[in-house]
């Protein structure tokens, strides 16, 4: 059996829906479950408002000493900490789990995953990366963002129930008791850097470069997007004429059909952006621009997108139905006040005298 | 074919290099030596005949472009902003040659090269990560240095031994890379950059047929040598590790164990020389062949090329008190007032 699961906070059920929505009807032998970083107790949510899928709240899995690591992180970080405890309290209970697969709650997955079923039966775990060519530009996010946050996108992992992955998920269990966090500095971006070493650590990972898997505004720049006769996305690699004037492809040359789209940053109630974390691309086609209407890079061409724009506006349509609106004002309960460090310039003053030090050491 | 790339002060350790790659490719293969030379040959001591062709950077760059990638970059950021440009030139030079190595001059070629050929006859491209497995014990805190994270910050394959086969597909990697590194070979963790290294990150997802060497008898060095025992078996070295066992040991890397203060991990302390006789009597081998280049005398001229100086190495108790006020002064960024 193929256990699927996400996590998230009760404001994004609604999303986690979505995806759960989307594996019952293209890969219904899978069995889908919701890890809850939330307490349904403290939310008591109405009939409607409860998912026709299994919840499991994150402080019932047995994470050692959990109530510090709540302390420790902020809502980003524990909620990234807690996903290969996820997958070792899979493992464990659920023997019959031969196969555990990971998606972000913002995927939409569009076509049953038979590669990815036959991959995991020959490796131990299949990771995609953010963009399998270069970036063409260095808009954000370009490679170097890449070398700072991980080459692999921890939106999606799938892994066998086998010693190897087994091995890989109790090292990451480690590394993120203490070092989930953001400090680029320090070589540190959530769960997500970490998973860099899979492959160097590991013989049997499969890095997957098929272009359906996890298309996300990270890799719109080699994916371009269209429907085919039978209404299934496809994605190919070029920007083509014919599709760029509406009208269906005509040649299938590269064309690969689209399997899951990862929405990360969309927010549907800002229906014209593609993402809040990229600056690269815009929908908006020249159709729009003439009729005089704003939106990002109206006057670029080459940054419009108007092929994804049917994709995220499906997207938003099925969290509206799965009551978006309704979920989102719920508060985390481990959600906690943002950390201000106030008093700068009392902190720059009293550091003063030390790094005066620190430099007269440091010179020849 | 092998290229290296120098600035003056390291030609004894290139030449040795070159010298242990001829004995080493050997089985009658013709072993091209060429040394990619990040300096000006104006500086080179008076009489010196290379014995191996050098191509000085200053036929690559216009006298322009060499200044102004000298007046933003350290003398090592400026030899590997040039790195790959000297592959892809050297490469061109040499079309007879359809496999190129490249290793830093700090390499020795210890053994047989077989099993590097063997590995390129179907690879497009080898890359030897710097560690195969978690340098603590599982489950508990690890305090020794460098730690996983430090890694990340400096990439984790070396960027001081590659292996390349001739086709488009290395032509095209080579393009890419020299496109990202001569700009952005900068030391920089928090902009997610370190030489030309931290690039390589991308080499395995972004082109074909590149494969990640584990195997514990590749890339021997300090920095690797807490997971990994050596010893000699005849005249050849063999060593075990986490990915294999008895592996041959075709090649060394001497950075940080010739010279301490030199490469990224001047102040590890996972490893103590003088407990691992099988490292010391490598570099006691290793302090021989360069010895032969003693007469040289250009360890004091400085490179020509990177004029921001390098970060200093601090040893003993300037070491401990600059470590000291640091913690200080975190102190005083992170404390809740």
């Amino acid at each position: 059996m193929t256990l699927a699961f996400t996590i998230c906070s009760i404001n994004y059920l609604a999303q986690a829906r979505t995806l759960g929505d989307s594996l019952r009807q293209t890969n219904p032998a899978y069995q889908y479950v919701i890890g809850l970083v939330d307490k349904l107790s403290t939310a008591n949510l109405p009939a409607e408002l409860v998912p026709d899928y299994p919840m499991i709240e994150v402080d019932q899995i047995g994470i050692p000493d959990f109530a510090a690591m709540c302390d420790r992180y902020d809502i980003t970080e524990l909620n990234t900490a807690v996903k290969p405890f996820f997958i070792d309290y899979f493992y464990k209970t659920s023997p019959d789990a031969t196969e555990v697969i990971y998606f972000d709650p913002d995927i939409i997955v569009f076509q049953p995953l038979t590669a990815l079923n036959e991959a995991l039966t020959n490796y131990s775990l299949v990771l995609t990366p953010h963009t399998c060519s270069p970036t063409p530009d260095w808009e954000r996010p370009n490679e170097q963002h890449h070398l700072n946050t991980g080459i692999f996108n921890l939106g999606f992992i799938g892994l066998r129930n086998d010693i190897t992955a087994r091995q890989f998920v109790n090292w990451w269990k480690d590394r993120l008791v203490y070092e989930c966090r953001i400090d680029l500095c320090a070589g540190l971006f959530v769960d997500q850097q970490w998973v860099n070493f899979a492959p160097v650590y590991h013989d049997n990972v499969l890095i997957d470069h098929h272009v359906g898997y996890n298309a996300a505004y990270w890799n719109l720049h080699e994916r371009y997007f269209s429907q085919n006769d039978a209404g299934e996305w496809i994605i190919k690699n070029q920007k083509t004429l014919d599709t760029d004037s509406g009208s269906r492809p005509t040649s299938t040359e590269s064309a690969q059909p689209l399997l899951f789209f990862h929405f990360s940053g969309y927010n549907p109630d800002r229906p014209d952006e593609i993402s809040k974390y990229q600056t690269r691309y815009g929908f908006a086609n020249q159709d729009v621009a003439k009729a005089g209407k704003s939106g990002r890079y109206v006057d670029r061409p080459e940054q419009q997108r108007p092929d994804v724009r049917p994709l995220f506006d499906l997207y938003r349509e099925r969290l509206l139905a799965n009551y978006n609106e309704q979920y989102r004002p719920y508060p985390c309960v481990y959600i906690k006040p943002p950390v201000v460090r106030r008093y700068q310039r009392v902190r720059k003053l009293l550091k003063t005298p030390f790094n005066r030090v620190i430099s007269l050491l440091e010179s020849r | 074919m092998l290229v290296t790339i120098c600035t003056i002060r390291q030609l004894p350790q290139a030449l040795a290099l070159g010298d242990s790659f001829c004995q080493s490719a050997a089985n009658g293969t013709s072993a091209s030596v060429v040394i990619g030379l990040a300096d000006d040959p104006v500086h080179l001591p008076a009489g010196f005949v290379s014995p191996y062709p050098l191509v000085p950077i200053g036929e690559l760059l216009s006298t322009e472009q060499l200044t102004t990638l000298s007046s933003v970059y350290t003398p090592t950021e400026f030899a590997t902003a040039c790195k790959p440009l000297f592959i892809k030139e050297i490469f061109r030079r040499y079309p007879q040659s359809d496999r190129l190595l490249y290793a830093d001059p700090n390499i020795q070629f210890v053994g047989p090269l077989t099993p590097v050929w063997e590995r390129l006859a179907t690879a497009n491209t080898l890359l030897t990560p710097f560690i195969t497995r978690h340098p603590g014990q599982a489950g508990a805190i690890d305090t020794q240095w460098p730690d996983e994270k430090f890694f990340q910050n400096v990439g984790l394959y070396s960027a001081d031994f590659l292996a390349f086969r001739r086709s488009a597909e290395t032509d095209r990697l080579l393009t890419w890379w020299d496109d990202r590194v001569r700009e952005r070979a900068y030391i920089d963790f928090c902009a997610g950059l370190c030489l030309d290294q931290l690039w390589l990150m991308h080499v395995p997802v972004f082109f074909l047929d590149v494969v990640v060497v584990r195997n514990p008898g590749w890339h021997v060095a300090l920095w690797n040598l807490p997971e990994r025992t050596l010893r000699q078996q005849g005249t050849n070295w063999v060593a075990d590790g986490p990915a294999g066992q008895n592996q041959p040991v075709p090649f060394v890397n001497f950075k940080g164990l010739l010279n301490p203060d030199e490469g990224f991990f001047p102040y590890q302390n996972r490893v103590r020389i003088s407990e691992r006789p099988d490292a010391a009597t490598l570099l006691t081998t290793y302090r021989q062949a360069l010895s032969r280049y003693k007469s040289l005398l250009v360890e004091l001229i400085e490179p020509a090329y990177g004029q921001k100086p390098e970060p200093v190495v601090l040893r003993g108790w300037r070491h401990t008190t600059v470590k000291s006020l640091r913690s200080i002064t975190r102190f005083f960024d992170q404390v809740k007032l």
